[in-house]
C-alpha cells in the first residue's frame, strides 16, 4: 500500500479557538490550492478551517517581513495564563495603542443582520464625560500620544452628551478625533455636522451598498435614502469623511469599484476603510453563510474594479499591524477623480516608513526625500506615460503645499496640508472565531479600553471579553 | 537595531522545560527565539544566524506524506499527543530505534544522556524490536531505511539478532549509528554488518585527539582511524556523522571533506550542529553564540577548496526547512564531483528528495530521477565539463534500465550509492531553540515499544526519560479562565 501525501502544504502553527466549544486549540497554518487556510484542530470537536488568504504567493511574502512595532509604554497585566487570557495589556502584546476604539453608548437605532458587536436595548449605557476623561487619561499614559481616537458605539450620535463626550478626546496628545456613525441622525441634521466641523472631527460612515435591496439585508431596513442625505449633509459641511465598507462575499463585493470612485472624487471623502464580515456579535455570528473574505481577496476585487487604476500590488500591509489584518494604499490626487498610486513611484521601504507610526501617513523627512528623487527621475524619462505625467504633476503641487517657500510647517501642519492631496484605502480584517490568530492579537494597535487601566485588542474583546464588560453585559446568557 | 516581530510559535523554557508563547525575531541578521518563563524569566536564543537564509528556506515547503496508520489521537493539543497523532504533518522517513542504553563513552554532549553507567540497563528485547519493527510497516508499508541507535547499539548482546530481523522486506536498508570503539576491533560484527548490507555510520568529529578529548572525554582518534581503515580495505558503503562545535572542531571540515570526496565507499556525510539538549555537562552553551545551518554551509564552502558553494546546499522540504540542509553530488567518469543543483532546477531537485531521505527509492520517484537525468542530458551543453557529465548520465540511465528491467528499489538504490553522495546538515533542537510549529512536521522519529513513534526533538526534550521525569507540561492556559464565553 502505497502512502499519499496531504492535499495540503504545512506552513507553521499558531494558536486560535474552536468555535463551538471556544478553547484555545491548536492552529496550523496550510496551502492549498494556491490559497492559505487556518486549521483549527479541537480535540472534541474536530478540525475547521477557514480561508485567511486568496493569494499564497502574496501571503508568503507579506508575513516574511517582520513588522514594526512600538510597544507600550505600560503594562498592566501580568503574564498568568497566556494570551489571550491576561488581556491587556500584557507583556506578550508588542504594540502600543495606534487606534482606541472607544464604546461610548450601546445604544442603536438599527439592527443590523451583520452587527459584529453587541447592543443591548435592555441594557442601556451612556459612558459619563469623567469616565471618558479618565479612559483617555490612560491611553495617554500607556501609549503616548495618539493620532487618532476613535469614538463608536452602538450608534454614538444617540448619546445624550455627544458633544462634551467630543470634547472630552480634544487634548493636545491626540491627533484626531473620528466618529463612526450610521448616518441616520445626519441625514437630517445639519446642526450636528456643523459641530463636528467645528471641532475638528473625522465622520466615518458606514456605507456598504448602493442598493436598496442589498441595503435592506446588510441592516435590516433599507436606509440608503438616509445614507446618501447624510452624504450630502457631510459635504455640504466639508466634514472630513472616511468611508467604512463591510464588505461580504457574493453579497456587496462588486461595489467597492464605485465606492472608490466616489471617494475619488468627492474632496470631503479622505479615506475609505474596508472591513471584511467578521462572524462575531449580534448579527455576525448567525451571518450565513460564513464565508471568509480575506483582505488579499478585497485587493483583488479593488484591482479587477478599477480596471487595474489601483492594482493588488499598490498595496503594503500596515507595518504595525499583522499582514493579514491590514492593507493600506496611498493615493496621491489632485481632485476631480484623479489619481495615482504611490507605490509606483515611490520605493515601498519608504512608504513602510510613513507608515510605521500607525495608521496615518506622516511624510515627513525621508519621504519628501523620496518624492523629490521621484519627480526627478521622472522628469528625466524621455518615455513618460499620461501616468507618469499626472504624477508629475499632482507631486509637484503637494511639494509646494507641504513646503512652501518661506515659510516653516510644523510636522502636523504638513500632514494636514499633504492629506488633502493623499488619500488612503485601507482594509481591515476582523477575527472571529474560526480566524482568531494569537500572532495576529498580540500585535494589534486597535485596542478598547474596557476601563481604565485597560486596554484589549479589538478582536480579543469581541471574541473573549465583551461579556465580562459589566458596562455592557450582565453576564447573563444572551 | 531593535527586535522585530516576526512570528509566534510555543517554545519552551531552557530550565523548566515548561511550554511556552515564543516569539521569532529578527536582530539586525539573526533571528531569534523568545519567551518568557513565569517562574524563570525571560530567555532569548539563536535560531538563525543569517536571516535571509532562515527566511528564504521557509518558503521552500511540499506537502508532507501521511503515515497509513498513527498511533495516538488528538487529545489534547501538540505535543501532550504525541505520537504521531493524526495532526503530525509529516510521516517517519528516518526512524531511529535506540536498541540499548549501554555505551562505552560518556560524552560530554551526548544527546540522549546514555553511557558507562547504564550498561547492564536498557536493551531492547528482540520481541520488542519486533513489536516496533511491526509499527513501523503498518505506518509506513514499506520503509527506505531503518536507523539502530543508541547508546552504542552494537553493544547490545543481540545484534546480530536484530539486523536479521531488520532484513524483512518491507525495509530496503537499516544503518547503524556508532563510535566505532568495539567495531574497530570486532573483525566477525564488522564483517556480519557488511555481509548484511548494513550501512555503517560513523560518529566522526576530526582528525585530532584533542577535538575527541573536548567532545567525546576521550581521545579516541585511534580507534576511528583504525575502523576507516577496515572499512576501506572493506569497500563497505560508510557514512560519516559529524558533531559540529564552535571553536572545537571547525577546523577539522576541510580534512573531513578531503576524505569523503577521496573515498567512493563514503556514501554520504552529516554535520550536525552541536545541540545542548540531553546531558549539557562541561563547558557552559551561549544559547545566542550557537552555530546554525547557514554557519555550517558557509564553513564546508570555504573548506571545500573550491568544490562546494554555499548555493549548492537546499533545504529539506521533507521535514520543516529549518532543520535540514543538503546537497547531492554527482560523480562523473574521472571522479571528479558535481553537485546536482548546479545540473538542474532546485524545484527539480526537492521533487526527487520530496518527504525522503535517500532519492530514488520507489517508483514515482524513480520516474522523477529519470527526468532529471533527462533534464541534465538537455542542459549539461552549457555546464563545464558537459563531456563528462553526459556520459556519467548515460552510464547511469543504462545501468538502472538495463535490459527492461523491473524497477527494483534496492538495484536503483545501489546505482544511486555508487553514483551518488550525499552532504547532510541536519540541526536538531535543544531546549534553547525548540519551535513547536517545527516539530509538527519532523520527520526522523524514535519508535518506543509501546507502539507511539516520536518526532526527535520533542522526545528529547519533553519526553525522554529524565531524572525529575519527562513529558511535556501541563497546558498553560485555563479552560475555566473563558468563563461565560460566547456559545454559537
Amino acid at each position: 500500500m502505497e502512502k499519499a501525501n496531504r492535499d495540503h502544504t504545512y506552513y507553521t502553527m499558531t494558536t486560535g479557538m474552536c468555535r463551538e466549544c471556544r478553547r484555545l486549540v491548536d492552529a496550523k497554518i496550510v496551502i492549498r490550492d494556491g490559497q492559505v487556510f487556518q486549521q483549527n484542530v479541537c480535540p472534541d470537536h474536530g478540525v475547521r478551517e477557514a480561508l485567511i488568504a486568496e493569494d499564497a504567493t502574496r501571503y508568503l511574502e507579506v508575513v516574511r517581513v517582520p513588522g514594526r512595532h512600538r510597544p507600550p509604554k505600560v503594562y498592566s497585566k501580568p503574564i498568568d495564563y497566556g494570551c489571550p487570557l491576561d488581556c491587556g495589556l500584557c507583556s506578550f502584546h508588542v504594540q502600543a495603542c495606534n487606534l482606541p476604539v472607544v464604546s461610548i453608548t450601546n445604544a442603536c437605532n438599527l439592527e443590523c443582520p451583520i452587527c459584529f458587536t453587541y447592543n443591548r436595548k435592555d441594557k442601556i449605557y451612556d459612558m459619563s464625560p469623567e469616565e471618558l476623561r479618565r479612559t483617555v487619561d490612560w491611553i495617554i499614559e500607556s501609549s503616548g500620544p495618539v493620532d487618532l481616537i476613535n469614538v463608536t458605539g452602538g450608534e454614538p450620535t444617540l448619546h445624550p452628551r455627544l458633544l462634551d463626550m467630543l470634547d472630552e478626546c480634544r487634548r493636545p496628545e491626540i491627533g484626531r478625533i473620528t466618529m463612526n456613525t450610521n448616518g441616520l441622525r445626519l441625514a437630517d441634521d445639519g446642526g450636528l455636522a456643523r459641530e463636528l466641523a467645528a471641532r475638528g472631527v473625522y465622520a466615518v460612515l458606514s456605507f456598504n451598498t448602493y442598493s436598496g435591496k442589498t441595503c435592506a439585508a446588510l441592516h435590516g431596513r433599507d436606509i440608503l435614502a438616509e445614507k446618501m442625505r447624510a452624504l450630502e449633509t457631510l459635504k455640504e459641511h466639508a466634514v472630513p469623511t472616511t468611508l467604512l465598507n463591510v464588505m461580504i462575499r457574493d453579497v456587496n463585493d462588486g461595489e467597492i469599484g464605485r465606492i472608490i470612485d466616489t471617494a475619488m472624487r468627492e474632496d470631503f471623502i479622505r479615506s475609505v476603510t474596508v472591513q471584511t464580515m467578521t462572524y462575531t456579535g449580534f448579527g455576525g455570528r448567525r451571518f450565513g453563510p460564513r464565508a471568509h473574505l480575506p483582505v488579499d481577496g478585497v485587493l483583488a476585487r479593488i484591482e479587477e474594479q478599477t480596471s487595474g487604476r489601483i492594482r493588488k500590488s499598490d498595496f503594503i500591509p500596515l507595518p504595525s499591524a499583522h499582514p493579514l489584518c491590514y492593507a493600506v494604499t496611498m493615493l496621491i490626487t489632485d481632485g476631480g477623480g484623479s489619481f495615482v498610486p504611490l507605490a509606483r513611484y515611490i520605493d515601498i521601504g519608504v512608504l513602510r516608513k510613513v507608515l510605521e507610526a500607525g495608521y496615518l501617513p506622516h511624510p515627513e523627512g525621508t519621504f519628501f526625500e523620496a518624492a523629490n528623487r521621484a519627480i526627478a527621475e521622472q522628469w528625466a524619462r524621455p518615455d513618460r506615460s499620461p501616468e507618469d505625467d499626472r504624477f508629475l504633476k499632482i507631486a509637484r503641487k503637494i511639494l509646494d503645499e507641504t513646503y512652501p517657500p518661506g515659510t516653516d510647517l510644523t510636522a502636523h501642519q504638513r500632514q494636514v496640508r499633504a492629506e488633502r492631496f493623499i488619500k488612503t484605502i485601507y482594509v481591515h480584517a476582523h477575527m472571529d472565531e474560526d480566524t482568531f490568530d494569537i500572532d495576529r492579537a498580540r500585535r494589534c494597535g486597535d485596542l478598547v479600553p474596557d476601563r481604565p487601566g485597560s486596554l484589549i485588542s479589538a478582536c480579543t474583546y469581541n471574541l473573549f471579553y465583551r461579556q465580562k464588560d459589566g458596562r455592557y453585559w450582565s453576564g447573563d446568557e444572551c | 537595531m531593535n527586535a522585530e516581530l516576526l512570528a509566534t510559535t510555543r517554545g519552551v523554557c531552557p530550565v523548566c522545560r515548561k511550554l511556552l508563547p515564543a516569539s521569532i525575531l529578527q536582530q539586525g541578521r539573526e533571528i531569534r527565539l523568545e519567551r518568557t518563563c513565569p517562574e524563570h524569566g525571560r530567555s532569548l536564543s539563536l535560531l538563525s544566524s543569517d536571516a535571509d537564509h532562515y527566511l528564504k528556506s521557509l518558503s521552500t515547503i511540499k506537502p508532507g506524506t501521511v503515515p497509513l496508520e498513527f498511533s495516538t489521537r488528538v487529545r489534547e493539543g501538540c505535543p501532550q499527543d504525541c505520537g504521531l497523532c493524526p495532526s503530525h504533518e509529516q510521516h517517519t522517513c528516518m526512524p531511529i530505534i535506540e536498541i540499548t542504553e549501554r555505551c562505552d563513552l560518556d560524552c560530554p554532549i551526548c544527546l540522549v544522556d546514555s553511557g558507562r553507567g547504564r550498561r547492564r540497563g536498557g536493551d531492547l528485547s528482540l520481541a520488542e524490536v519486533g513489536t516496533i519493527l511491526d509499527t513501523l510497516v503498518r505506518a509506513e508499508g514499506t520503509l527506505e531505511l531503518i536507523n539502530l541507535s543508541g547508546g552504542e547499539p552494537t553493544l547490545h548482546p543481540e545484534i546480530r539478532d536484530i539486523v536479521r530481523l531488520c532484513g524483512r522486506p518491507e525495509i530496503l536498508r537499516t544503518s547503524i549509528s556508532t563510535n566505532g570503539l568495539s567495531l574497530a576491533e570486532d573483525d566477525a560484527l564488522l564483517g556480519f554488518l557488511v555481509d548484511h548490507n548494513v550501512l555503517v555510520s560513523l560518529q566522526f568529529d576530526g582528525f585530532s585527539g584533542d577535538v575527541y578529548r573536548r567532545l567525546r572525554g576521550a581521545d579516541i582518534l585511534s580507534a576511528k582511524e583504525k575502523l576507516l581503515r577496515k572499512m576501506e580495505q572493506r569497500k563497505a558503503p560508510l557514512s560519516l556523522v559529524v558533531t559540529v562545535a564552535k571553536n572545537v572542531n571547525e577546523g577539522e571540515i576541510g580534512r573531513i571533506l578531503d576524505y569523503f570526496f577521496r573515498h567512493d565507499h563514503v556514501v554520504s556525510l552529516m554535520f550536525q550542529p552541536l545541540s545542548g539538549s540531553g546531558r549539557r555537562a562541561g563547558a557552559p552553551f551561549d544559547p545566542l553564540e550557537r552555530l546554525t545551518i547557514p554557519d555550517v554551509v558557509r564553513m564546508i564552502a570555504e573548506a571545500s577548496a573550491g568544490r562546494l558553494k554555499s548555493g549548492d546546499f537546499t533545504p529539506l522540504p521533507c521535514s520543516h526547512p529549518a532543520c535540514f540542509a543538503l546537497t547531492y553530488l554527482l560523480r562523473l567518469e574521472d571522479g571528479d564531483f558535481i553537485p546536482l543543483p548546479r545540473l538542474v532546477s532546485v524545484e527539480t531537485c526537492l521533487d526527487i528528495i520530496q518527504n525522503r531521505s535517500l532519492p530514488g527509492l520507489e517508483g514515482g520517484s524513480f520516474a522523477k530521477i529519470k527526468d532529471c537525468l533527462y533534464e541534465i542530458w538537455s542542459s549539461s551543453g552549457a555546464a563545464p565539463d558537459s563531456k563528462k557529465i553526459l556520459a556519467t548520465v548515460r552510464n547511469m540511465m543504462q545501468e538502472i534500465g538495463a535490459a527492461g528491467r523491473e524497477f527494483s528499489p534496492r538495484a536503483a538504490l545501489a546505482v544511486g550509492e555508487r553514483r551518488i553522495k550525499s552532504i547532510f546538515i541536519h540541526h536538531f533542537m535543544d531546549e534553547d531553540n525548540f519551535d513547536l510549529a517545527r516539530a509538527v512536521r519532523c520527520c526522523s522519529h524514535y519508535p518506543l515499544p509501546d507502539g507511539r513513534l516520536m518526532p526527535a526533538c520533542t522526545y528529547n526534550i519533553l519526553y525522554r526519560p529524565r531524572p525529575g521525569g519527562g513529558g511535556p507540561s501541563e497546558k498553560s492556559t485555563a479552560a475555566d479562565k473563558l468563563g461565560t464565553g460566547e456559545r454559537t
